[in-house]
């Protein structure tokens, strides 16, 4: 499985902050966190597109001009990913948590582990 | 005959040797810049400063005022087992910053706000720091 980035393909995208990403592995889901600092819940977007995942976070423009001395300005933030068939996309949640937007993906059942009954042969 | 010394070949290799080190900045910018980031900004005697900080709760947030250097440091814990990351490219770990601040502030008056991945903090110049009107009898 893997999530690939698709960024270079949207338009303006370049002026959008792209937001580092952690994608975990868990038995029966996958988590994607990404840092974007600034955005609350109002401007945040998360949109499934066929097989293409993208987050989008509006900033409500602060008065950060007003910083003389500026080590970071927040700009809008977009990421967009290829999703697979082996998350179940209709499942997809998410949260935001002081500045991290954690997606949770979780696998459909095709890709989920599974036991199989061993039958002894008599 | 002596050899020729070509200055603009000299001068190049230079400008090339800067640009390789700025680009080579640029693309560990994320991973090895000074953390936190922060703003500054000073009006009518009073400090504001601005860090990004996703991720933090209060409890990872320290901020320590030595005679007039604000420091701050800032927890991340990583919060999932290594092998389990497929991407990783948020920073983990614990990351400080110094501020020094121009003038004495006041050690009552400083408030720390942590909303939304960012940290403001606002420091007011203490009032022995602030000039003083003398009376001439």
């Amino acid at each position: 499985m893997e999530l690939t980035n698709t960024n270079r393909n949207n338009k303006g995208a370049s002026y959008n902050i792209v937001p580092p990403v952690d994608i975990i592995e868990e038995t029966d889901r996958f988590l994607l966190k990404a840092d974007m600092p600034g955005i609350t819940k109002d401007g945040l977007d998360v949109k499934i597109d066929n097989d293409e995942l993208t987050i989008f976070g509006k900033y409500e423009s602060d008065n950060d001009k007003e910083y003389p001395y500026r080590e970071f300005t927040i700009r809008d933030y977009s990421r967009s990913f290829r999703v697979n068939k082996g998350i179940s996309t209709k499942d997809i949640s998410a949260s935001l948590e002081n500045g991290v937007l954690t997606l949770i993906l979780p696998k459909s059942e095709e890709i989920k582990p599974r036991k199989i009954d061993v039958k002894v042969a008599s | 005959m002596l050899p020729a010394y070509n200055i603009i070949d000299e001068v190049l290799g230079l400008k090339n040797i800067v640009d390789e080190y700025f680009d080579s900045q640029k693309s560990n910018y994320s991973r090895h810049g000074d953390f936190p980031l922060v703003n500054l900004r000073e009006e009518n005697d009073t400090i504001t400063i601005k860090a990004v900080v996703p991720g933090a709760r209060n409890e990872d947030v320290d901020l320590e005022l030595v005679d007039t250097t604000l420091q701050l440091t800032v927890k991340r814990p990583r919060d999932n087992n290594d092998d389990t990351y497929i991407r990783r490219e948020r920073q983990s770990g614990t990351f400080s910053k110094s501020v020094r601040i121009p003038y004495r502030v006041n050690p009552e008056k400083i408030s720390a706000v942590l909303k939304d991945g960012i940290l403001t903090v606002t420091l007011e110049k203490s009032d022995d720091a602030k000039p003083k009107r003398i009376e001439v009898k």
